[in-house]
């Protein structure tokens, strides 16, 4: 095991999958810890203090949104969800379980892997105050308001927008829930999904290229929207074709 | 004969119930012919029963019975209930006399005994009786007549039939005074033209003036006030006309000639012009009957559903009856369902429950006007179905005191038989719905079978092969192979993953339960997540996407909308080569939102591009393409869940396009109005 070598918790009972998810770590530099239900996910997640925990939902003790719960109240680690449940009301259960992310079975190791490496990304980098929001093709000035293009040419946000954008921000390249953009956004008990909509898609026309096919406001479906920030600093680097 | 009977529908039910009725004798009771028909109907049942007889009260209503007192015609009802309560068929006839019309019906039912009642009557009105019993036997050669006495003088039905209110009897009083009066008055208008004539013409065309003046009289007033015109006439010709003037004394023999004659003329024209109105107004009432009856047949042809229906008969019951009326529906064992009462207009019937049940058991009418809880202020029928009892009509009048007339319960009863038979209908349509969509179920359940096998099988075995092949040490792969063959195992391992989201989603969609989950959605954002589930499979293909963003948010399910347009994106994917345009571009008409997925690929490949909404249904059949047409069909699905339409045209562009329609509300109010671009 190298120093500084990252430990990834895979909580699978499925034993050709958890043979998958280890030799795809392993061979990108991850030490593997595997546990097959909530109980072993969760005396595993104590003793071994991993960086990153992979946690299937259907386990055979409990649900697998319990065990995140449970190790939301005194971890902050990235948890990503590997799940055949497709329904939004999981999904959206999930992320508000505390959940970072969530990837669908059948998977892509690729996107798994990519996946992994952001959330691990966003957890060295921890929340920063958002000043300058650097994108490939423009930057977000939060305490300017302002859009930088790439190209030349300035766009100013609505106060509104700029506090979408900012919450946003502050979870960058996490998912932020509907319900959660709102509150923070309008304030409780004014839930309207509509409004938020509007504002969204006037935010994509401003930010995107095309804002039919965002790049920075990602929509998770039926959850919510997720800031996606291209970061210099890839601590993680991997690339499975090239491994052999 | 003009046979209309009183329950022609539930008189041929009855006839068919018994076992071997065919063969069985028949016997008929005919009523109305005498004070004592209760009596007759015990005799006609104890016959009936003694030679195991079906039998049958006739009521036979001549012209005449048009002139007779309500409450006489009540009474004739209320007799033809109790007869069907004994178990007899009531029927109704109409003809012009007893005799030829009963004979008649003799002869179509094949009965071999009537039972009348005997003469008792003195005076010249016996001799009408015994003249039509000497007819009867005339005319039904082979059938026993049989006349039978009453038991006791005081065999009248008393208190059966409520009296007539004491206001509706002075009315009657008072009309018909009136008329006699008009009688008289028809011979002083003849007196007062002719009598200044007296001297310029002849005698002979005096006469003509009264016989014109009966004749009139005939015609506007009745049987008995044209017989005191003809006496008054003969008379005031006397009088005024007839030597010695001014005198009724009469010098020469020759005048009781005239006047014999003026008389019989008189009462011929009187019964002739009656007999003529009559026909006229029995013709008017039948044509009333019948336009009623058209209006509510038509209606219920039309009702969709069993609410329509009812709805449709309260509404015509009302109208022609001047009623108020409500259904309460049964269940399929013919119990009353108290919580599905279906009524109209602004007033209810008040409604006994228990009346109801008890209607809706025995399957016969009861309340006002019946045997059965005749103090209920409501009549009860039964909506009788070939099985079951359907629903309970419950009528009452608007005018708490009127009576219902019979020509008003037949008309109520044949729009009951009219509701059943409708509520029977939708009963049966349903059923066959029902049955129908099981058989189509089993028939996808198979075809489903069928296809998944065979398409999971085949990349199955391409997953299983490129595993083999991999995990053989003996084979020297090179990278290029390895990566080849990896690639195909999760390509496959995908197709078979969307072809189980496909038939998962379709059987959700097809459940029919309520799945849309509906939420504010923009058009833009799930064409941005449909192409992002193919984003890398996509690389290949020019995708030009024109959805502006001013188009309102849409009421739709997110999910299953995405789910559509991956579908036809999977589709352009499959069916056209890499390089291949596609386009999805939005407009936005009145109401609609219009939103176009086409490409620039070989098209269709299809005559009738409908046939690829079908379930099953591929545009090359026996392709290398993986599916199994599922995917068109989803897109159907959903589009129609969400009131929309799609459809399959060549695209201008080449290739073949697809047209989605989703109807939507008009735009959201947003908390703050959207600030414009700086």
């Amino acid at each position: 095991m190298t120093v500084g070598m990252h430990v990834a918790l895979v909580v699978e009972d499925d034993r050709a999958v958890q043979k998958v998810l280890r030799m795809m770590f392993e061979a990108n530099g991850f030490r593997v810890v595997v546990a097959d239900s909530c109980a072993r996910g969760e005396r595993d997640a104590r003793s071994q203090r991993p960086d990153l925990s992979i946690v299937d939902l259907g386990l055979p003790d409990f649900d697998g949104i319990e065990l995140i719960r449970s190790i939301r109240t005194w971890s902050p680690m990235p948890i990503i969800v590997l799940s055949a449940r497709t329904a939004e009301a999981q999904r959206l259960a999930a992320f508000e379980a505390g959940a970072d992310d969530y990837v669908l079975k059948p998977f892509s190791a690729p996107e798994l892997l990519a996946r992994a490496r952001a959330a691990l990304r966003r957890h060295v980098r921890g929340e920063e105050p958002t000043g300058i929001l650097e994108f490939s093709d423009l930057s977000i000035d939060l305490s300017r308001r302002v859009v930088q293009l790439r190209g030349g040419g300035e766009v100013r946000l609505t106060p509104l927008e700029h506090r979408i954008l900012e919450t946003l921000a502050r979870n960058r390249d996490r998912v932020v829930t509907h319900s959660q953009l709102m509150k923070e956004v309008w304030g409780p008990n004014r839930a309207d999904t509509r409004s938020l909509r509007v504002f969204i898609t006037t935010l994509r026309k401003k930010l995107e290229r095309n804002p039919t096919r965002p790049t920075h406001i990602v929509t998770e479906p039926g959850v919510g929207y997720r800031l996606v920030v291209d970061s210099q600093r890839d601590d993680v680097d991997i690339d499975m074709h090239s491994s052999d | 004969m003009d046979v209309t009977s009183q329950c022609d529908i539930a008189a041929g039910g009855a006839a068919n119930a018994p076992d071997g009725a065919a063969e069985r004798d028949c016997l008929l009771v005919l009523i109305g012919s005498s004070g004592y028909d209760i009596d007759l109907i015990h005799a006609g049942k104890r016959l009936a029963e003694a030679v195991h007889a079906v039998w049958a009260v006739v009521d036979v209503e001549t012209s005449r019975f048009r002139f007779m007192p309500d409450r006489d015609r009540a009474r004739r009802l209320e007799i033809l209930r109790i007869a069907e309560s004994l178990g007899a068929e009531a029927v109704t006839l109409h003809g012009a006399t007893a005799a030829t019309t009963i004979a008649a019906y003799a002869r179509l039912r094949q009965a071999s005994k009537i039972l009348v009642g005997s003469p008792t009557r003195l005076g010249w009105l016996a001799v009408s009786q015994y003249a039509r019993l000497a007819a009867l036997k005339r005319l039904s050669p082979g059938i026993e007549i049989i006349a039978i006495a009453p038991r006791s003088a005081s065999a009248h039905a008393p208190g059966l039939v409520p009296r007539m209110p004491a206001r509706q009897r002075g009315e009657h009083f008072r009309r018909r005074v009136r008329h006699y009066l008009s009688a008289v008055a028809v011979t002083a208008i003849c007196t007062a033209i002719a009598f200044p004539l007296s001297g310029h013409v002849d005698l002979i065309n005096i006469v003509m003036i009264y016989t014109l003046g009966a004749a009139v009289a005939g015609l506007l007033l009745g049987r008995g006030p044209s017989a005191l015109t003809a006496v008054t006439n003969i008379l005031a010709f006397d009088y005024f006309f007839v030597p010695p003037i001014f005198s009724l004394e009469v010098l020469d023999a020759n005048y009781l000639v005239t006047f014999t004659a003026m008389l019989v003329v008189a009462l011929i024209i009187a019964n002739l012009m009656i007999a003529v109105r009559e026909r006229t107004e029995a013709a008017g009432a039948r044509e009333h009957h019948t336009a009623a009856l058209y209006a509510i047949t038509r209606d219920l042809a039309v009702a969709r559903d069993v609410d329509a229906m009812v709805t449709t008969a309260v509404r015509h019951i009302g109208e022609v009856l001047q009623a108020y009326a409500l259904v309460l529906m049964c269940d399929e064992d013919g119990r009353i369902i108290v919580s599905q009462i279906v009524a109209a207009r602004d007033r209810r019937p008040v409604v006994d429950v228990n009346v109801a049940h008890w209607v809706a058991a025995k399957r016969r009418r009861a309340g006002m006007g019946t045997r059965q809880f005749p103090a209920e202020p409501a009549t009860y029928l039964p909506l009788q179905g070939s099985h079951v009892t359907i629903g309970v009509l419950v009528v009452e009048r608007a005018d708490a005191t009127g009576i219902m007339l019979s020509e008003q319960q037949r008309l109520l009863e044949a729009m009951a038989d009219q509701l059943a038979l409708a509520l029977e209908r939708a009963r049966l349509a349903e059923l066959a719905h029902a049955a129908q969509l099981a058989a189509e179920r089993a028939i996808l359940r198979n075809t489903l079978l069928a296809s998944i096998s065979h398409d999971l099988r085949t990349p199955l075995s391409a997953i299983a092969g490129a595993g083999s092949i991999v995990a053989q040490n003996d084979f020297s792969l090179d990278i290029y192979r390895r990566v080849t063959l990896g690639r195909l195992i999760e390509d496959k391992a995908r197709d078979m993953s969307d072809l189980l989201t496909n038939v998962l989603e379709l059987v959700r969609l097809e459940s029919g339960a309520d799945v849309l989950n509906r939420d504010w959605h923009s058009l833009s954002d799930i064409v941005g997540l449909a192409i992002a589930r193919h984003e890398s499979r996509l690389a290949g293909w020019e995708v030009i996407t024109d959805v502006p963003g001013d188009l309102p948010l849409l009421s739709v399910d997110s999910n299953l909308m995405v789910q559509m347009l991956s579908n036809l994106l999977e589709n352009a994917i499959k069916y056209t080569p890499p390089g291949t345009r596609i386009h999805i571009s939005a407009q936005r008409f009145d109401g609609v939102i219009r939103l176009v997925v086409e490409d620039t690929g070989p098209g269709l490949g299809i005559d009738a591009p409908e046939q690829l909404f079908e379930k099953f249904t591929r545009g090359r059949l026996e392709s290398d393409i993986g599916g199994v047409g599922l995917g068109l069909a989803i897109c159907r699905a959903v589009s129609r869940l969400h009131g929309g339409e799609i459809r399959a045209t060549a695209s201008p562009m080449g290739g073949a396009r697809f047209e989605i329609a989703v109807p939507h509300d008009e735009e959201p109010s947003v908390l703050e109005s959207p600030p414009s671009v700086a």
